[in-house]
């Protein structure tokens, strides 16, 4: 469990693109534009020359203009991005807490035009998602086996009993945390994305409570950037069998089963 | 740091920046006395009878432990970098070339952006012989940011509060490589996220090597204690 002498390692450290491994990132936002800040290259080029340069095959991802104006421009610009793109980009629905009545409509919209995923963001909405009753979102998840990804999920009973009871879906929690620890080994169906592991040694730390093939890499580019989000996991001092999972397979295992 | 290749580093005592600068600044020299790799950074107050040495004693104390970079907590330790409260200790950092770091962290909050660019800038124009280094928990707000380095060729950033999208690329790009300095809040933060945004910008190896050690050496090196 050393890394020191692993592949992924030397190639972080030599700033080394990564060749013959499926890389998958699963938490990036596309859009180009956000009200926090300038995203200098933030159009869809933009992410290709990154990725190119990292040696990620392909993303999962969502718009900025969903999280808090337009949902209906943003997965637009999504759905053209997976259209223009489809070896690299996956597309997620991202839907506005605030407007119950649009939910099943801008899904099946969306659904239609290729997206395979559900993005929810409450806390940049206003509301929180233990507050918002997601019901016919989670229904239609499931029936669909489709894969949701949550900026927070709330407590982790909330995140079991969700499990539970939509065990066709997919929950994958957006963000680096280890509270879910026992969610995470007692459902299947819930997956742990790395997404602003910033802290020292966080990858190894989840890895004591979590196994890697419970665990998805994110970034959050265009919000952060994608090696601030890939080297922790090049870095951790864990075996490149863990990191491959969390890299890429794991991810793919997800797309396979769950989307649509 | 030799786990992640970092031959060298500035240090500073926890007590520095949560209890004490005079405290602290003693137990940083403990810390690095007889590692060369390490290089103190001295944590600084505004002058103030019964609390501080005067301004003057402050850098000859720097001087004697050859101390080359000074350290503000504005936020830990409350004060304000206006001219009535801080200009004896700006003046005379500028007098000598010392680098100073403007660090916004503030354990109270300290997952919110709280970099006072209105002083920061201030800052920079009163003194612009003074190199200024400015890092803090996250720049969530660029836009302050990319127009404080166009007003001030001598305002810094150090890396391991900037995450956002190719931000290295884009300041080398707009600013030019020298205005970036590598840092990683070790052990608080995982160095390997500033050290994926050097190694996997694009930007020449020549840009890269500025920034991770050449920058600092620089400024470090720039630092005069000629007293006349």
């Amino acid at each position: 469990m050393t890394g020191v002498e692993g592949k992924f390692l030397r190639l972080a450290k030599s700033g080394l693109r990564i060749e013959n491994e499926l890389i998958m990132d699963a938490h990036t936002h596309l859009g180009g534009y956000f009200n926090l800040y300038h995203i200098p290259f933030g159009d869809v080029k933009g992410i290709l020359e990154q990725l190119d340069r990292l040696g990620i095959d392909k993303i999962c991802t969502f718009s900025f203009a969903g999280v808090n104006s337009d949902f209906t421009l943003g997965n637009d610009l999504v759905a053209q991005a997976v259209k223009d793109y489809p070896d690299r980009i996956v597309g997620y629905t991202t839907l506005n807490a605030n407007y119950p009545e649009e939910w099943i409509t801008e899904l099946e919209r969306c659904r239609e035009m290729g997206l395979k995923g559900i993005k929810i963001i409450c806390e940049y909405q206003g509301t929180t998602t233990e507050r918002t009753n997601f019901s016919p979102v989670y229904q239609y998840a499931n029936d669909h086996q489709m894969i949701m990804l949550n900026h927070y999920w709330g407590s982790p009973n909330f995140l079991d009993g969700l499990a539970e009871e939509y065990p066709n879906a997919c929950f994958i929690i957006g963000h680096y945390s280890t509270q879910y620890a026992e969610v995470l080994r007692k459902k299947k169906n819930v997956y742990q994305c790395t997404c602003a592991a910033l802290m020292f040694g966080d990858i190894e730390k989840l890895l004591r409570s979590v196994e890697a093939d419970k665990i998805v890499y994110g970034s959050d580019l265009t919000d952060l950037d994608g090696p601030f989000g890939l080297a922790p996991i090049l870095y951790a001092k864990t075996s490149d069998e863990d990191k491959r999972k969390i890299l890429g397979l794991t991810m793919q295992r997800v797309l396979d089963e769950y989307s649509c | 740091m030799e786990y992640y290749g970092i031959s060298e580093a500035l240090i500073f005592h926890a007590v520095s920046m949560e209890n004490s600068p005079q405290l602290g600044n003693r137990l940083t020299l403990q810390e690095s006395l007889g590692t060369p790799s390490l290089h103190p950074v001295w944590s600084l107050l505004p002058a103030m009878p019964r609390e501080t040495s005067p301004p003057d004693v402050m850098i000859q104390e720097m001087e004697k432990f050859n101390v080359r970079v000074a350290r503000l907590f504005p936020l830990q330790f409350h004060f304000d970098l206006d001219g009535w409260c801080l200009a004896e200790v700006l003046q005379i950092l500028s007098d000598h070339s010392i680098p100073v770091i403007i660090d916004y962290f503030d354990s109270g909050m300290p997952h919110a952006d709280r970099t006072d660019w209105r002083s920061v800038v201030d800052v920079c124009q009163r003194y612009p012989d003074l190199p200024v280094i400015v890092t803090e928990f996250r720049f969530r707000t660029n836009r302050r940011l990319y127009q404080a380095m166009d007003k001030c060729p001598n305002l810094h950033i150090e890396l391991s509060a900037l995450w956002l999208f190719r931000a290295v690329e884009s300041i080398c790009r707009r600013f030019g490589a020298e205005r970036l300095l590598f840092g990683t809040r070790l052990p608080i933060r995982d160095p390997s996220c500033a050290l994926g945004m050097v190694n996997y910008a694009m930007i020449s190896e020549e840009e890269k090597a500025m920034v991770a050690s050449g920058n600092l050496r620089k400024l470090m090196g720039a630092v005069h204690y000629d007293w006349g």
